[in-house]
């Protein structure tokens, strides 16, 4: 018998969640509700599921900046299923880190069969690095996007806070400019190295003590930056 | 950024132009195939980076193509089909296909379709956990090193280039050609029988019982595979 995999719902409509739970769990899921956003990203940090269904109207905000959030520290897959079958919400979704789209209504067998091919991605897929980061001071949350240095929290801009989010999830690693300007400026063709170093200027002036002498965020010449790894 | 390479195996020539003339816009290399056979063979050859099945081709079933290809490929299907029956679906995807499209499709779906293929595509080939382990076997690429029984044994850049090529692509065929690419570089004049004679006296190195080996096999007439990392799922 294969282990029961998890699956969170983020998704407000009783009806719809009924349904889903009622056949899930007969073959074998185990399923956890979420309705609003808030709590979904919560569910998602705490019980790490296997796969996430994401409805994209939710009641506190909109499922794609739901995704958002999840993508900034899990690459769970994430199914979205919407009433919204336009192309137009489909691509966004995809676009925006989904894995698949499903739209309403939808077979539960073809739903199911999804399911199967979502496991099958996220077996292949790199652990998540934990979510809460700290090294020499500096603390991040990037479930809730906090950073505190020294226990007060700082304000990073969110191209700031983006680099710094792609460095926390590589923490030990290091992550090569070009890779830094793919993750954290997609698919624009105008930036530049000299941006990726300006933002990191910047962000060391925020996040180190000593920004001459970085302790957390070090350079490797030639080739990127890297993060120190979290503090066990 | 060098461009991917999309296989299309699809008879109808309407679709196959259509599509030929959209994606190499937007930076995709297109192979067409417009049999089963062909398609697969082109898959073999060309490594693609994606592949779109149509399920109605003339000499083969589309789901048999499929089936087909998963027997030593992981390379993401996308299978295109008017079929559009919850029956049809839940076939392909149990048996191997990565996402299913009905005709008809709008380019600007099957481009971001084709964008998350490639990021599954991306997280597999990175097979993330940097150490080796299969049947007493153990390779940490991260320092090189590599171990038998907790022996550590010592191998040429050769020998230890071709064992890393395996590793980095654990539980799938290596094709000769591709081996030879990785292990080689682009511009050497290697043979196919220099390989044989590399894997030779890895096999005499790395495996308890050289002539029965259990990690490194063969596939033959198609290049070698080495065993999956236990542990992985």
């Amino acid at each position: 018998m294969e282990n029961e995999k998890k699956l969170l719902v983020i998704e407000d409509e009783v009806a719809i969640l009924t349904f889903l739970r009622s056949s899930l769990e007969e073959s074998g899921w185990e399923v956890l509700e979420a309705r609003t956003a808030r709590l979904g990203l919560d569910l998602a940090a705490k019980a790490k599921p296997d796969v996430i269904l994401l409805d994209l109207g939710l009641p506190d905000q909109d499922g794609l900046q739901t995704l958002k959030a999840l993508r900034q520290w899990t690459s769970a897959p994430v199914i979205i299923i919407s009433a919204r079958g336009q192309e137009q919400d489909k691509i966004k979704g995809l676009d925006g880190g989904a894995d698949d789209y499903l739209t309403k209504p939808f077979s539960i067998n073809e739903l199911m069969a999804r399911l199967r091919v979502a496991v099958r991605h996220g077996n292949q897929r790199p652990e998540d690095a934990p979510p809460l980061y700290e090294h020499a001071g500096l603390k991040v949350d990037l479930v809730g996007r906090h950073v505190w240095l020294k226990k007060k929290e700082i304000h990073l801009s969110p191209l700031q806070y983006d680099l710094l989010a792609v460095l926390v999830r590589n923490a030990g690693r290091v992550v090569s400019q070009s890779q830094l300007m793919k993750e954290v400026w997609g698919e624009t063709r105008d930036v530049t190295p000299e941006l990726v170093r300006i933002t990191v200027h910047q962000l060391r002036h925020k996040i180190e003590p000593d920004p001459v002498r970085p302790r957390a965020l070090k350079t490797e010449p030639g080739v990127g930056y890297r993060l120190e790894s979290s503090d066990e | 950024m060098e461009p991917k390479t999309l296989l299309v195996i699809e008879d109808e020539v309407a679709i196959l132009r259509f599509l030929r003339s959209s994606l190499e816009q937007s930076g995709w290399k297109v192979l067409e195939a417009k049999t089963g056979r062909i398609g697969l063979s082109l898959a073999t050859d060309n490594k693609p980076d994606v592949i779109l099945l149509d399920l109605g081709l003339p000499d083969m079933d589309g789901f048999a193509v499929l089936k087909a290809l998963r027997q030593w490929s992981s390379v993401p299907v996308i299978i295109i089909s008017a079929r559009g029956q919850e029956y049809d679906k839940v076939r392909g995807l149990n048996i191997g296909a990565d996402d299913y499209l009905t005709k008809p499709f709008g380019i600007p779906e099957l481009t971001a379709r084709l964008q998350v293929a490639l990021r599954h595509a991306e997280h597999g080939a990175q097979d993330a956990s940097p150490i080796y382990k299969h049947t007493g076997l153990k390779v940490d690429l991260a320092t090189r090193r590599v171990w038998l029984r907790k022996n550590e044994i010592r191998l040429s850049p050769l020998q230890y280039g071709v064992l890393a090529v395996l590793v980095k692509h654990a539980g799938r065929v290596v094709l000769h050609g591709q081996l030879m690419k990785e292990a080689w570089g682009e511009n050497r004049d290697v043979t196919p029988e220099t390989i044989r004679i590399v894997v030779h006296q890895l096999r005499h190195k790395i495996e308890p019982d050289p002539v029965r080996p259990r990690s490194l096999k063969t596939e033959a007439g198609v290049g070698y595979i080495l065993e999956a990392s236990e542990g992985d799922s």
